[in-house]
């Protein structure tokens, strides 16, 4: 601090809490409107108080559904989880290879690898979805785990991120284990992938948050309400429209739905601030 | 940048990297390729005959009115959404800097936002803008404004923004805090050794230095605010009231699977993708002169 | 512990060569240092005997077989790294014994080898840590350790000491004689610093630009350098040279002055252009008369027991030790002459020694 003046730090302090009171209220007020009754929440200005229906809201969305639809929010919940469990480890197993295939050998095509994954930066889902679903849907993929994952799993920035760390590997490292006998398979299961251990912990936390949110690449796969996802699922909660809506459950289940990935964040803050800035550099 | 020493194998490269390479062509290369194809194809009503058209389907696209709307609320809706979401988080990022104590504790709350779907941030903020039942809009009729974007289109656009950018002020404040972090203290220092005020340290030193770090969120946010925001405006306001919040992707996703004018919305994917390879283009010949730096 | 032999070997990237035919036998369990300024392809040479570098031309013979083609793990060989290249998340012990368990050496016999490698190196009270947790010398013992269990024919050191600092240094040096002396096994040493090249090695090696200067005995290469980069390059503070061509039984500088010689060597003809080299601990001071040229000292070095004037002779700057108790001071006139005997002469044109 080169200044120490307390009013000025005192006016930092004030402006983080109002910004931190504004980013915070979104969440808070969906928390205490999970806890009204469905009588409640209907109440406007709704209450700021957490009402005394949290354990009845989330056992009847966890269990018996909410809503103009029956699928239990639980079921959802499992879906998103092996959705983004099989979108993180996918991506981290297939980048981490080709990345090594592309650092450590020199072969004819390489090149030619590396620019095809460059490329898929620039198609995202968004840009062609409906070729996509066609895609998709010629291969029979519609409405499987398969389909609701595996398209997903192709990831440049991931596989620029290994690049970026195995280049900043000391050479001298690959000679030692050449010189004490080891093959490539072997340098990559004791040298590589252990040094990459906190780099991988960084980018599955920022590709869980990836998988558990995927929302329009499940609205395009699925129709079954077995594989709804809880962000799908939540979505067609409130299709209805406002008098239709059971928003007392809606929010819920909008918990349950952020909870993981937000607690995801918050308890591995060290490794998402770092996943995040390295996969952007 | 090369390594010196590698493995020779003939096999084991291609087997590493068959995986990704087959998923790339498969579900990247082969749907875009079909898109370009269909995007210069005409079918009959009928869907038994096509017929290649060159560039007819674009043509026709940018003399379409509704599309050009639809770049326009685009346009506003992105630059709105990056000029909101950069100038709120640099000084948050700003004050964070400043102050020793607590720092923890408002960094893991104005990062949660980037933890939560697309689509709940765009569940959440209709609930809270609710026309009969929203918390916002109740203070808001406590100051005399009446908010309704179910039927005021300049108000659902607002309600995406609002969204939008509460979403994505998590990202840019960590790499604003960064940014700010790795400025020399000695810069700093120095600055106010010359008598510079606070103000103009921020502006003569601060915000220059963070110039690489603003341009690459700007692109960030672009994009962000082209293809991420998809599932708010989904789960919130549709495309309406009418068009007013229909943005490029909404319409690709709601004409191609509804208005079945195949090539049409192919050609309006071919567009979007232009889009995104030059906001990449932009992105890395940044990120070349950021090494230069 | 074999023999290494390099029968013409060369290297080239592309067109460019960067080793232009080394031919060079390496007796059983002797040490050699290869010394040159840096990119002079020394490393490319010891890393060509690693298996590092493919070999471009030649060929290179380990205890009696072609290793062009091998593998470096087939090559029966250790090295040591600048840089130590140890592996950051295996302990002391894992790191040395790496190696060994890859080539599914049983677990005792690895046990045995790393404790002994350990107590020669004083590590064992180290095994558990890992290379963070040591000091810069400790990892260089490490390094050590990893080559030493392998029990391989040949040693290679590429640059093994430069990251250590200027007293550690002095001692890993001692202890390298030592631990050579113990084990016996041919070594092949690259460094940029003549003083442990000199102190080192059986025979020395003096590379430039690719080409092997000079090899022979550390003696030799001080007394009798082969060429003029080799005088140039062995010896602190650097052997004194003055240009110009002969004229009867005297050398006329290029500048014009001349001073008296005496004998030359038959081979140079009056008037052949050479240059005169002689160390600065070989220039005498003499009384006026008997000197063959004298300097006006610009600088002093002292240097604990001894000191090193600077001055300058025609346009050559000529370095001459002083014994402490001269008590020259700058400014001061020194009457200089030399020994023929100790002098070098070499061919103006190619350098090489006369």
């Amino acid at each position: 601090m080169i200044e120490n003046r307390p009013f000025s730090t005192f006016l930092a302090h004030l402006v983080l809490c109002i910004g931190v009171v504004i980013v915070a209220l979104p969440l808070y007020v969906t928390f205490v409107a999970s806890t009204l009754s469905a009588e409640q929440v209907l109440q406007s200005p709704i209450s700021l108080i957490p009402g005394d229906q949290l354990l009845n809201n989330y056992k009847t969305v966890l269990f018996s559904g909410a809503g103009n639809q029956s699928a239990q929010v639980g079921r959802m919940m499992v879906n998103s989880l092996i959705m983004a469990l099989v979108i993180a480890v996918g991506k981290i197993v297939i980048s981490m290879l080709s990345a090594f295939a592309i650092v450590y050998f020199r072969f004819p095509g390489r090149t030619l690898a590396f620019w095809l994954i460059f490329i898929t930066l620039m198609l995202p889902v968004e840009v062609r979805i409906l070729p996509t679903y066609q895609v998709i849907s010629d291969l029979k993929l519609l409405d499987s785990y398969f389909g609701l994952t595996v398209p997903l799993i192709a990831s440049a920035t991931a596989t620029f991120l290994f690049r970026q760390f195995f280049l900043t590997m000391p050479d001298e490292l690959v000679e030692a284990a050449k010189i004490d006998g080891a093959g490539p398979l072997r340098f990559f299961k004791d040298v590589l992938f252990p040094l990459s251990k906190t780099n991988i912990a960084a980018l599955f936390v920022i590709l869980f948050i990836y998988g558990w949110n995927q929302y329009l690449w499940p609205l395009l796969i699925t129709t079954q309400e077995s594989l709804y996802t809880v962000v799908i699922g939540i979505k067609r909660m409130i299709s209805g429209g406002d008098a239709a809506t059971e928003w007392n459950l809606v929010m819920a289940t909008a918990m349950l739905a952020l909870l993981p990935p937000v607690l995801v964040v918050i308890f591995m803050q060290k490794w998402f601030v770092k996943g995040l800035v390295d996969s952007e550099k | 940048m090369e390594k010196r020493v590698r493995f020779d194998s003939k096999l084991l490269p291609y087997l590493l990297i068959a995986p990704q390479i087959a998923i790339t062509l498969v579900f990247f290369f082969w749907p875009a390729g079909q898109a370009l194809w269909q995007s210069m194809q005409v079918q009959d009503a009928f869907g038994e005959r096509t017929t290649f058209v060159w560039f007819d389907n674009f043509i026709t696209l940018f003399n379409d009115d509704a599309y050009l709307e639809s770049f326009k609320v685009t346009a506003i809706f992105s630059t709105a959404v990056s000029v909101l979401g950069l100038s709120l988080s640099l000084f948050l990022a700003v004050k964070a800097d400043k102050v020793i104590k607590g720092t923890s504790i408002y960094r893991t709350i104005l990062i949660a936002p980037y933890a939560v779907a697309p689509a709940i941030v765009g569940v959440l903020w209709t609930f809270l803008m609710s026309p009969s039942l929203g918390l916002v809009t109740h203070w808001l009729s406590l100051v005399g404004v009446h908010w309704d974007h179910i039927l005021d289109s300049k108000q659902a656009l607002g309600l995406i923004i609002v969204a939008a950018v509460w979403k994505q002020i998590s990202y840019n404040f960590i790499f604003f805090l960064a940014g700010l972090q790795s400025i020399p203290k000695s810069l700093i220092e120095a600055s106010s050794i010359d008598g510079a005020s606070p103000m103009r340290r921020f502006w003569d030193i601060i915000f220059p230095l963070l110039s690489p770090t603003t341009f690459f969120l700007f692109v960030v946010n672009m994009v962000y605010a082209f293809f991420d925001t998809f599932a708010i405006v989904d789960a919130s306001t549709k495309g309406g009231p009418g068009r007013a919040t229909e943005i490029l992707v909404y319409k690709v996703y709601n004409e191609g699977f509804k208005g079945l004018d195949l090539g049409g919305s192919a050609a309006q994917s071919v567009v979007l993708m232009l889009i995104v390879i030059g906001l990449t283009v932009v992105q890395f010949r940044y990120v070349e002169r950021k090494v230069q730096y | 512990m074999a023999q290494v032999e390099f029968k013409g070997v060369k290297k080239s990237y592309g067109n460019v060569d960067v080793i232009h035919g080394v031919d060079l036998t390496i007796g059983d369990g002797e040490f050699v240092v290869i010394v040159g300024p840096s990119g002079c392809g020394k490393s490319t040479l010891l890393r060509m005997v690693a298996g590092l570098e493919p070999i471009t031309g030649g060929e290179i013979w380990i205890d009696g077989k072609v290793v062009n083609k091998l593998e470096p793990k087939d090559r029966d060989i250790a090295m040591v790294f600048q840089n130590y290249a140890l592996y950051p998340h295996m302990t002391v012990r894992q790191n040395m014994s790496y190696g060994l368990k890859i080539r599914k050496m049983s677990e005792a016999d690895i046990s045995a080898r790393v404790a002994k490698a350990a107590e020669i190196l004083e590590l064992a009270h180290l095994l558990d840590r890992t290379p963070r947790q040591l000091s810069g010398g400790q990892r260089q013992r490490v390094a050590m350790g990893r080559a030493i269990v392998r029990e391989p024919k040949v040693f290679l050191f590429d640059e093994p000491l430069s990251n250590l600092d200027a007293k550690l240094r002095v001692d890993m040096r001692l202890e390298m004689q030592k631990l050579h002396q113990e084990l016996k096994v041919t070594s092949l040493y690259v460094t940029h610093d003549q003083i442990e090249a000199m102190t080192l090695s059986d025979r020395m090696l003096v590379m430039n630009s690719g080409i092997i200067e000079q090899v022979g005995t550390p003696k030799e290469v001080y007394e009798r350098p082969a060429s003029l980069f080799v005088a140039n390059f062995i010896g602190t503070p650097a052997m004194n040279q003055i240009w110009g061509v002969r004229a009867g039984q005297s050398l006329k500088t290029d500048q014009g002055d001349m001073f008296h010689v005496g004998e030359f060597p038959s081979t140079i003809d009056n008037g052949g252009r050479v240059a005169l080299g002689v160390r600065p601990e070989h220039l005498q001071l003499v009384p006026e008369a008997q000197a063959r040229f004298s300097i006006a000292i610009q600088m002093i070095e002292w240097v604990g027991a001894d000191a090193y004037a600077y001055g300058q002779f025609a346009n050559y700057r000529v370095i001459c030790r002083l014994d402490n108790a001269t008590g020259a001071r700058v400014g001061d006139r020194l009457p200089l002459s030399f020994d023929p005997m100790r002098v070098h002469w070499f061919d103006a044109d190619t350098g090489k020694r006369i």
